[in-house]
């Protein structure tokens, strides 16, 4: 029981990120605590988030929780998302700036609201400046590389949907542009956390040097027509001299076409 | 092409909706009607009528299953908009209709006033801004996006791996929560991609939807001190976009994967059950007869809201289905106590009949 309280104090301070806007909020509601006289409000704004923060310490809430969701631990930190900790901690910084204003005057208001704005953000971190945000290249806001790969190699309107193999940086896009590309290995097998093994993948994946003779063999057999090969590895041997057409080199990435591929597909169903 | 599938997108994103959301009009006290309430309230509708046209098509429609989906929902929300103008023209000629614009009194406002309500506002045309020109990377895309995009050109639903293309047997996982369906279905009746409409235009849509909900939450804490509810939005909105203190938190989710059903239950569907618990339980008794303009009140709009946005949920994920109605039992307890009723136990357990409907199913199709 012990090991599954830690487990969750642990998830609780992952989701605060080591910032101070957990801790404004905790201020937020022990001042509520204290100056929300309105029962009703007390019950939303005050026991309904304690009573459920106790809820997610408490070890058999939690062990209840993975068994319903099918085993799913990783997403426990969700049970927090209950907790409206900005609207508590923006009603309590409200509050506790009209409290002053009744007390000390209009300046004492504006300038704990001052306060307040800007210990939220110092405390917080701005989500534009997180490392998962670009500029958008597209409408789309995916990468202009994979769009330009896949209208090289996408099959025409009518024709059958066809077979490929990506670099793994490029999987989570493909079949966000064109689901008419098909892939050997999607981000089901590129995800370590799922641990899937993919032969496929695991040829592509190898930290220097592509190995284009067991690549294909694996490849042909499973009757994909176009493989990408990734910007920045080697391969084993030069790709042409296993038959394959380089379509055309698209942000370093170099786009060929298995004509043997093609072939076995037009044997083996006309 | 441009113009013709931006009047689309205006008609099936804002028209429709808000004509949904008439039905329950007349049902809400009067002095909280207004075109906000009404689009949260259409979508509070729409989406869990997605949800029965869906649901059924997914399982038990063999080939083609999108297109039968598609043309229930089509005659599902037409309908529902039929309904909410007849219904509002029939409260117009008996003289009930109330006007539906805010009562904004800029002018009569404090110059302080004036400059939080800028602020705010300007606060959130840049998280508009931002949610246009910049990409956000999430591994999640490559499902839930994918989805929409399979369902929208193979015209089947959950029975092809987002991931790679190849065919499964039904994904019951997900099957139940249908948000990628929806965006597939806009896309359908648009013309529009549904990776462009996921990412570049449902932000523009849930982004003020969410605030709307957020207004609505200040306005009612801060009826009495109206002066008070821009400094409260703009604090509301500075969480919002300083609240990236990890990749857990519901505002991350809200500000960087807008269209995934998750953030949509997160920062949609948990605070408007807060709003509609604020509204149902904290009234005093005068007020309640006051809000009704005098007439003697009803709160079933407001559990039929409050029923409608836990099915809400299930649209979005299942988890939160669960969760939801964690929440309105903690509240409802609460409540309990505090005004000595048990009927407050019951009526929350009632508007909680669809979570544990879903719940059932969910389990039903995993075993």
């Amino acid at each position: 029981m012990y090991g599954i309280f830690m487990e969750s104090v642990v998830i609780f301070k992952n989701y605060a990120g080591g910032r101070y806007l957990m801790v404004l909020f905790l201020l937020a509601l022990l001042f509520l605590l204290f100056a929300e006289k309105n029962k009703r409000r007390r019950a939303i704004f005050v026991y309904m988030p304690l009573s459920l923060l106790l809820l997610f310490f408490f070890p058999i809430f939690r062990k209840v929780f993975v068994r319903l969701m099918g085993g799913e631990g990783d997403t426990y930190y969700r049970v927090l998302w209950l907790i409206p900790m900005g609207m508590i901690t923006a009603y309590a910084g409200v509050k506790l700036a009209g409290i002053l204003y009744d007390r000390k005057g209009a300046w004492l208001k504006r300038l704990t609201l001052v306060i307040l704005a800007a210990a939220v953000i110092l405390c917080g971190k701005y989500v534009y400046a997180s490392q998962y945000m670009s500029k958008a290249e597209n409408p789309y806001h995916l990468p202009q590389k994979v769009i330009d790969i896949c209208e090289l190699i996408a099959p025409e309107e009518g024709e059958e949907r066809i077979w490929a193999v990506f670099p793994t940086d490029l999987v989570y896009f493909v079949r966000q542009y064109d689901t008419n590309i098909q892939l050997l290995y999607g981000r089901e097998m590129v995800e370590p956390k799922w641990q899937y093994a993919e032969p496929v993948h695991t040829v592509m994946n190898h930290p220097t040097t592509i190995d284009i003779e067991a690549l294909l063999e694996l490849t042909r057999e499973r009757y994909c027509t176009y493989i990408v090969l990734p910007n920045n590895k080697g391969v084993s041997e030069a790709p042409e001299s296993y038959g394959l057409e380089l379509l055309d080199t698209v942000d370093g990435y170099p786009v060929y076409y298995d004509p043997v591929a093609a072939e076995h597909i037009e044997k083996t169903f006309g | 092409m441009f113009l013709v599938k931006s009047l689309s997108l205006i008609l099936w994103l804002v028209i429709v909706p808000f004509c949904i959301g008439l039905i329950p009009l007349q049902w809400i006290p009067k002095d909280r009607r207004n075109v906000g309430v009404i689009s949260v309230s259409g979508y509070l509708i729409m989406l869990p009528l997605c949800w029965l046209a869906a649901v059924p098509c997914i399982l038990f429609v063999t080939y083609d299953s999108f297109l039968v989906m598609a043309r229930c929902f089509t005659v599902l929300v037409v309908a529902a908009a039929v309904l909410g103008v007849v219904l509002s023209v029939i409260s117009y000629k008996k003289k009930k209709w109330v006007s539906l614009i805010p009562a904004f009194r800029f002018r009569e406002m404090s110059w302080e006033e004036k400059a939080e309500w800028l602020i705010f506002f300007a606060l959130v045309a840049w998280q508009l801004y931002k949610a246009f020109t910049l990409a956000s990377f999430d591994g999640d895309d490559a499902e839930y996006v994918a989805q929409s995009l399979v369902t929208q050109q193979s015209n089947t639903m959950y029975l092809i791996k987002p991931y790679t293309g190849g065919t499964t047997a039904l994904d019951i996982r997900h099957s139940l929560a249908v948000l990628p369906v929806w965006i597939a279905y806009i896309g359908r009746m648009t013309g529009i991609h549904t990776t462009i409409l996921a990412h570049s235009v449902m932000p523009l849509l849930f982004i003020p939807l969410v605030y709307t909900v957020y207004y609505e939450i200040g306005r009612h804490l801060f009826r009495k001190k109206k002066d008070y509810l821009p400094a409260f939005l703009v604090l509301t909105a500075l969480v919002q976009i300083f609240g990236n203190v990890s990749i857990y938190t519901s505002e991350t989710f809200f500000l960087t994967r807008t269209w995934q059903g998750k953030a949509v239950a997160a920062s949609f569907v948990i605070p408007a059950t807060i709003w509609l618990l604020l509204w149902l339980f904290d009234r005093e008794e005068a007020h309640r007869e006051e809000e009704y303009g005098g007439e003697k009140g009803t709160d079933r709009g407001l559990w039929a809201l409050l029923w409608l946005t836990n099915m809400t949920a299930g649209v979005c994920t299942s988890m939160v289905v669960f969760l939801n109605a964690l929440m309105i039992a903690a509240v409802a307890f609460w409540m309990m106590i505090a005004e000595r009723k048990l009927s407050v136990l019951v009526k929350a357990g009632i508007v909680c009949v669809p979570n544990v409907v879903y719940m059932l199913l969910y389990l039903f199709l995993h075993v």
